[in-house]
Parts: C-alpha cells; structure tokens; sequence
C-alpha cells in the first residue's frame, strides 16, 4: 500500500532578496514498511523535504504540488488537523538527541506526556506503555530509565529515547534528520539495527535522511539523491550505488573513502553548490561535473528511466555508454 | 624522529570532584613526512592526547620531546620559538578564527611574533591563501564570510605561516560538508607531502583514516590499544576492539548489510574496569582479561598490540 | 570607531536615536558658542536679583543678580566636557583592571574581584560623597570620586567578556603561534570587548552626569561662582518660589541625561542586531 504519495513539490522560500526556490518538482513515493533514504548535501532539499512533509515550514514559504499522506491531502490543509498528523501518524528524530529532550524533565514524564495528550491514556497505562517503548529501543533497565533525567545517558542512549518518543503514538511515518551523524560508528551501529527492526517488526516506514552513503547502503530499501533543491538520482539502493547513472552521485561514491583500498588522495568533486535561489534552468551540477557540455545549463534535462525503480536527471552520452 | 611521547598520562579533576585519567601512559612517535592516524570512539581520549601534545592540556607525567626540546605546557609567556614549529588544527574552524579581526591580520600573527615586518608577513599570508585554494582577497575579509570548509583551509594556512614541521590535526573535518572532508583531507595529506611535515590525524572517521595515514593508532580508554602500520592493522585488526571499530563501518556497496554492533558503552571514567579496560564488551574474553592488565607488545615488525589473544597466539 | 552601514532599517535611524543624538549636537554646538549666544556675561551680577523671566532675561535673574539663561549655556562648557572626561576615565581604570583579573585568574583575580565587590555593595553617592568630602570640595576631586565609584561596572564586563573569550580556540591558537600575552589581549581580546565597553560607557555616561552634578548639589563639587549645573540647581533650592533658577538648569541636565541613555541603547542595537530586531518587530 502507498502511504506517501509526493507528485510535483515545489518550495519557496521568503529570503531578503525576495522567494527563493527550496524544492524543485520533488517526486517520491514510498510504501508502508519500507524504508527511503534521501541523501545530499547541505542545502540539497533533504531537510527542506521532511518538513515540507511535517508542515513545518517557515512563515510565508509558498508550496505547490501534491502531497498525499495515507489518502490526504497535506498541501493546504488547517493547521490544526496537521498538528493532530504531525503528532500522531508522522514522528520525527534529529540529529542532536539534546534539541529534542528537556534537560531538567525526567525521561519518563517527557515519554508519557505525548501518550497521555495524544492517545488519552490514563498516567499508568501511559508509564506501562513506556517501559515497552525503553525495552524495545534497548535502554538497560528501563523501570529505572524512567526517573533519570537526559544528562545521565550517553550520546547514543538519548538518541534512542528520542526515538522511543517518536514511536510513542504508534506512527505510520518516521522521518529521521541525519539521526546517526553525531555519533561514533560503533554507536551508529546499533541505531541502525534498531531502525530495521522496527521496519521488520512493526512495519514502520521510514525516511532516513543522511549524506553518508554507508548508511544509505546498509540500512534503506529505496535511495532518493537530491543536489541543490532537485532530484538528480533515485532507485534501489542496490542498484543505484553498484550502478549511479548521475555524475553526481558518481561523484560522491567516488568521493568516499574506500575502507579496503589503500592510501591514496580522495577523490574530492571541486567546487560549490549554487546558492538558494540560483539553480539554473538546466543541470544545477553542471559548473562541477567532469562530462559538462554547454547544453547542461542552458535547457530542461529530461528524466531518464532506466526500470520501474531506476531513473536520473542526466542526458549526456558518455554515461549511457558505460554502465 | 621528530616527534616522540614517552609514557603520557593525563589527569584532571570534573566538575563534581572526580579525578579522571584521561590519557593513561601513551607512548607514541611521528618521523617526518609520515601521517598518523589516531582512532578512537569520543570520550577515549585521543583528542586530549593532541591537546597535551600542543602543551594546551598540562601531561601529569610523561615527557613529550619535539626535536631537540621538550614541550612544556602553554604558561603566561610567549610560547618558546622552537616548539612553534609544532602546530594544531582546531575541529571547529567556527571557534578557531576570532570573527572580529580581519582574515589577513589573524594570518600575520606568527610571523609578526617571530619579527617579520608587516608588509613580508602579508605576501608570505597571501601566498599561502592562494596555495590552500583561496584567493589573496580573503585577507580584507573576515571570516563569516567563508563556508566551514574554506575556513577550515584559512586555518591550514595559519598554521603553515610559521613553517611548522609537525601538525596536530584533531578531528579537522568532522564539521564539515562530504565534499568538503574530502578536499581538506587531500589538502592536509598534499602539504605534507610538500612541506616534509609530520602529520598527526585525530578523527573517528575511520575510512578518512583508513585512506590518507601511514600508521594508525586504535585507543581505547586514555590507552593505545592497537598500533601499527595502517594498511597491516585495517587488513588484518588483531584488538577485538579494532576489530569490532572496522566492522562498524557501513559500507557503501549496495549490498544491504547492516554493520556489526558493539554492545556496551565506554565504561564510567571514575570506575574504570579491572584488567582490561576493554573487557566488559570484548566477545573473546578470557578469565585472564578481568584480573590482569594487557601491555602493548609488538606481534610483528609492523603491528603492537595489547591482547592477550594475541600474545597466547605468538607462544603458540 | 565603529564602523557600521547606516542603511534604511539601521538603530541610528530610530526615532530615539535620532533625538538623542540631535540633543547632544545642540548641547555640543551650544558648550563651543556659549559666548556668542549668551546673551550676558554668566559671572556679571546685576542689581536685579531674583527677578522672574521676562524679555531681558528670559530665564530670569539669581539671587546675586546674574542672568540664569547665560549660566546655562555657559554651564555645558563645564558639565559636558567633566561628563565625558570622567567617563573616559573610568572606562579606562575599569578596562584595564578587568582585563588583568580575567586574563590573569587566580588570586589576582579574586583580590581584584573583592575590591569591586566592596565598592558596588555601596551606595553610589554615599562613597561619591565620602571620597568628594575627604578629599575637600572641588570640581577636580569630585570627578576622581565619581571615577572610583563608576569603574567596578566597567571591570566586571571586561573580566566576563575576557574569560568567556581567553578559551576559545581562537586564542589558544594565536597562543601557539607564540603570541605573548600583552599581544593577545590588545589583538585578539580588544576587538571582541570594545564594542560592549562603548555601550557601557554611554549608558553610564548619563549616571556619571548625575553624580557629579549630584555631588556639585551637595557642595562637594562645583563651587560658587562656577555656572555648573548641579551647584545651580542647588543654589536654586535656597529659594523654593523662584522656580526658575533651579528648573532651567534641571531640565539642561534632564535633557543631556536622557540623550546618553538614548545614545547607549541605539548604539547597543547597533552592535547587537538580534536582540534590537526582536525588541523591533
């Protein structure tokens, strides 16, 4: 079953030099119990796009487009029925555990809050219910992890209370904002297991938004790689990393350390994205790509799908050739 | 040898009164031209180590001499001219620039200590704007005018003012943008090869380190645990702890598997475990891992570690 | 000193910056020509004394005879220049210690510490007044007083803006580069406590007006038959039905008061966009 159905998105933001565009005909779709992954670098779109979807856009941005979430309408609709969405059926983690947990409230009255508002729970039925959620997101001893207040758990501790409360109201739809970059790998280890075993157990779907292609790599079934406010590339996540068709997404692949090469220079893409509001009618990657042809810039690159999963915004010969 | 560490500990007190070993007996060394990698998830110390390198966070014992000198921690006095040579690239390229002066005057500054005239210093800044990838322009501007990445190369070329011969590096792209970590790191790894320095590369990247050092240094707890040639250690991690660190890593090949999770936390500083350090989360613990303490022991010419697996498998 | 874009949204276009500033120029432009606008000698004594406001003397005549408007003017040769003087003056004692205490630490700091501890814990005019009556009533003695109440504030914001700034990475770095310490503080640490210093400096300058003229009141400052403000209200207050010789100079010292204080505040929205912005919108 579809449960997020994006066609067409556009974003505009208000900047002192007037509306700028954020996000530039964003098309996506994902089903339930799948997990999509969305990666690019800053000022890609991909935080732009979780919240677009979460309603939580700046005063004054314009949107246009479809935005359709379990059968509704999300473009347009009353805040207050959003707040009741966002609340509900879409949860969001962020980066930093710390911006999402008050320091001086206890762990358990931050969870049971949320259950007793939203679901209308009664205190104890809320405090039962929290204890399930620590146990599923492995927090040692909950019954205890209750009283403790954020300070006294360690980085990747607070990250997975952040995502017990996300889970607190039985989501559809989790958006998680680069949920494992601060952390040390061992760490992130572990919250990637854990987001898969919520997928596997309880059908949760996902949007996982990082620039680190490992994770896309080990944990997403589906890989969407945006670069200044666009889609460049998206597919499968397997084929789409043993086979990029986008100069881009070569780029950042080739980019990255290899983990059992040897020592070399990395391969850096030169350059800088465009500025908001500048992307330029045709490739916003074209200053930067070693395949730059003067058409790039100038016209609409059309969409190139390879299969049913597999498409790309490139049209130049040398990639078609070699695959 | 242009660096060497000789039994560095270091010591201080929190905040509620704890003491804490931070770094516990490291000994380590860096010739010239060569790049050492130190890895280690946070909390283990190895950026307190850089610190006490520098001389910014006094060692409780040990020595650390730099060419012919021993470093001695930063007092109210200007820091000795010989050990200027030893310089340090800060994490956040946020804090380590003062937004208020001008890129240029922030740039003269060793050289003006070392007593260059202004209009010299300002040709030689210029110079090495242009050689990190920046224009001369930068130095009429300040610094919030620059993105993360140039002004972490604003900070490179800072440090090379002074014509340093080791370079601490601690976590120098941590803060920054994909396409950024991997242009500064080939900076970082160009200059030394250009300048003959002695690079020392603190991050918990361990791909970035996989890929741009020479040796690699695994610690654990305030103590080296695994040291040796990188290609050796990255091919064949002998340290569970290195083992498990390698395993962690997501690899970007398309082939859906998830990395190995290490179980545990780094254990509480005030109450380090008993032999050790690692035992609490280690899958091959032996009886012998929670009574006595491993040393360091070289198991071949290029790898030391401190496991007693690996000395067992030696006597073997 | 500050270099800052005057554009259409800027502090200095605000109604009261634009006030206050416009009522310093006057006072300014007045304290340069009091000799040609006044229009009597401000020492001359007539025989009309006590006489109310009328054509001839349209802030009337004291009680020794001589013409209110004239001493006045002539009074903002004496109050300005004294204001600003003790201003500097306690901007620099103040820096200077604060500086020490926060970059030094330790039992410099804490001594250093105690000492304006002490001197907040009182009452401002009262040690105003001590130090003006030990020393005798003087104009000169009566700034030195207002100057060693006035520096504390000055070396509590230098010493936390200097501590919060002496960790950063930025001057640990210039530290490495073997920067001394002399240098460190007037390089890196000057330009990151300046800005703040200003606004003190100009809020305070209204209260260290005050104080002066508070201390001329008393008769520890200025003393007859100098045209200051503060002596003239005082010598108004001998004669409670002749309003007018203690209102005029009132209201010249209200007016310059207020024009500091408008003054500090724009010049602190000017330094610190973010919080004048909020407090705008």
């Amino acid at each position: 079953m579809t449960l997020l159905e994006v066609k067409n998105l556009n974003v505009e933001l208000l900047t002192k030099g007037g509306y700028a565009r954020a996000l530039d005909g964003i098309n996506l779709s994902l089903e339930s119990g799948e997990i999509l992954g969305i990666a690019g670098e800053s000022g890609s779109g991909k935080t732009m796009t979780a919240l677009t979807l979460l309603g939580l856009l700046p005063n004054h941005s314009k949107i246009s487009g479809s935005l359709k979430f379990s059968g509704t309408e999300l473009v347009g609709i009353d805040q207050k029925r959003m707040r009741d969405i966002r609340g509900r059926e879409i949860s969001m983690v962020f980066q930093d555990p710390m911006t999402s947990l008050h320091p001086m409230l206890s762990i358990g009255t931050q969870l049971t809050e949320h259950m007793i508002t939203h679901l209308g729970l009664s205190k104890n039925e809320a405090r039962e219910k929290a204890i399930d959620l620590l146990t599923e997101v492995r927090i040692p001893d909950p019954q205890r992890s209750l009283d403790a207040v954020p300070s006294q758990f360690s980085g990747g501790m607070r990250q997975r209370i952040c995502i017990a409360m996300a889970l607190a109201c039985d989501p559809k739809l989790l958006l998680a904002d680069e949920p494992t970059t601060a952390l040390d790998v061992t760490v992130q280890a572990g919250i990637l297991n854990l987001f898969r075993r919520l997928r596997d157990k309880h059908g949760l779907s996902i949007i996982f938004i990082t620039h680190d292609l490992g994770v896309m790599s080990s944990l997403t079934d589906r890989l969407l790689v945006m670069y200044a406010g666009r889609e460049v590339e998206s597919g499968k996540t397997s084929t789409l990393l043993q086979n990029p068709r986008h100069p881009y997404t070569r780029g950042i692949l080739d980019s990255l350390p290899d983990i059992s090469g040897s020592k070399k220079k990395l391969k850096a893409i030169m350059g800088f994205p465009p500025e908001l509001g500048k992307q330029p009618l045709g490739c916003a990657f074209h200053n930067r790509c070693p395949f730059n042809t003067p058409q790039c810039e100038s016209h609409v690159i059309p969409l190139t799908t390879l299969d049913s999963h597999h498409r790309f915004y490139c049209d130049i010969d040398p990639l078609k050739g070699d695959s | 040898m242009i660096l060497e560490v000789k039994n560095l500990s270091v010591t201080y007190r929190r905040q509620d009164g704890a003491h804490i070993t931070a770094v516990n007996s490291v000994d380590l060394s860096l010739d010239r031209g060569e790049v050492l990698g130190l890895v280690g998830e946070s909390g283990c110390g190895k950026s307190t180590l850089g610190k006490a390198i520098m001389g910014i966070v006094p060692a409780a014992s040990g020595t650390i001499s730099f060419k012919d000198n021993f470093v001695e921690p930063l007092g109210r006095g200007s820091r000795p001219e010989p050990l200027r040579a030893l310089q340090l690239i800060f994490q956040d390229p946020y804090s380590s620039l003062n937004p208020r002066r001008k890129i240029g005057d922030q740039l003269i500054d060793g050289l003006i200590n070392q007593g260059e005239n202004e209009k010299s210093a300002r040709q030689y800044s210029a110079q090495l704007l242009e050689r990190v990838g920046l224009s001369a322009s930068a130095l009429e501007k300040y610094t919030h005018q620059f993105s993360g990445g140039q002004r972490q190369r604003i900070a490179i070329a800072r440090a090379l003012s002074v014509k340093p011969e080791v370079i601490i590096a601690d976590e120098p792209i941590s803060a920054l943008d994909a396409s950024a970590q991997a242009q500064v790191s080939n900076l970082l790894l160009e200059l030394t090869k250009e300048f003959n320095l002695g690079l020392i590369f603190i991050s918990h990247d361990l791909s970035v380190v996989r890929q741009i050092t020479d040796r690699t240094a695994v610690m654990y707890f305030g103590e080296i645990v695994e040291i040796g040639d990188t290609d050796v250690i990255w091919n064949s991690p002998v340290h569970p702890y290195t083992k498990a660190l390698i395993e962690a890593v997501p690899k970007p090949d398309g082939k859906g598997s998830l990395p190995v999770e290490l179980s545990g936390d780094v254990p509480d500083p005030r109450f380090p475990p008993t032999g050790c350090r690692f035992n609490p989360r280690c899958k091959f613990r032996i009886d012998k891992c929670t009574s006595e303490a491993p040393q360091l022991f070289s198991i071949n010419k290029s790898q030391t570690v401190s496991c007693f697996l690996s000395s067992t498998s030696k006597n073997d | 000193m500050i270099k800052q874009k005057i554009s259409n949204n800027s502090p200095w276009r605000q109604p009261l910056a634009i006030v206050g500033v416009s009522i310093l120029f006057i006072w300014l432009f007045i304290a340069i020509f009091a000799s040609v606008i006044a229009p009597h000698d401000p020492l001359f004594q007539e025989s009309d004394i006590l006489m109310p406001p009328s054509s001839l003397h349209p802030f009337g005549t004291d009680e020794v005879g001589r013409d209110v408007l004239s001493r006045v003017l002539y009074g903002a040769r004496i109050t300005l220049p004294l204001s600003l003087l003790l201003v500097v003056l306690s901007m620099i004692v103040g820096t200077v210690i604060g500086a020490i205490a926060g970059y030094f630490g330790g039992w410099i700091d804490a001594v250093i510490m105690r000492i304006t501890d002490m001197v907040l814990a009182f009452p401002g005019i009262i040690l105003a007044m001590a130090v003006a009556a030990a020393l005798g009533p003087q104009l000169r003695n009566a700034v030195f007083a207002v100057v060693l109440v006035a520096w504390p504030t000055y070396a509590r914001l230098v010493r936390g803006l200097i501590l919060n700034a002496k960790k950063s990475d930025y001057v640990i770095a210039s530290r490495l580069l073997g920067s001394s310490t002399f240098r460190t503080l007037l390089v890196d640490l000057r330009p990151n406590i300046s800005g703040p210093v200003f606004v003190l400096a100009a809020l305070e300058a209204g209260n260290g007006m005050l104080l002066l003229s508070g201390l001329s009141f008393l008769g520890l400052g200025a003393q007859p038959p100098s045209a200051e403000w503060g002596a003239m209200v005082s010598a108004g207050s001998n004669n409670f039905d002749r309003w007018w010789i203690a209102v005029f100079p009132g209201i010249a010292i209200l007016t310059a008061v207020l024009a500091f204080n408008f003054l500090g505040d724009t010049l602190r929205d000017a330094l610190d966009p973010r919080t004048a912005k909020a407090l705008r919108d």
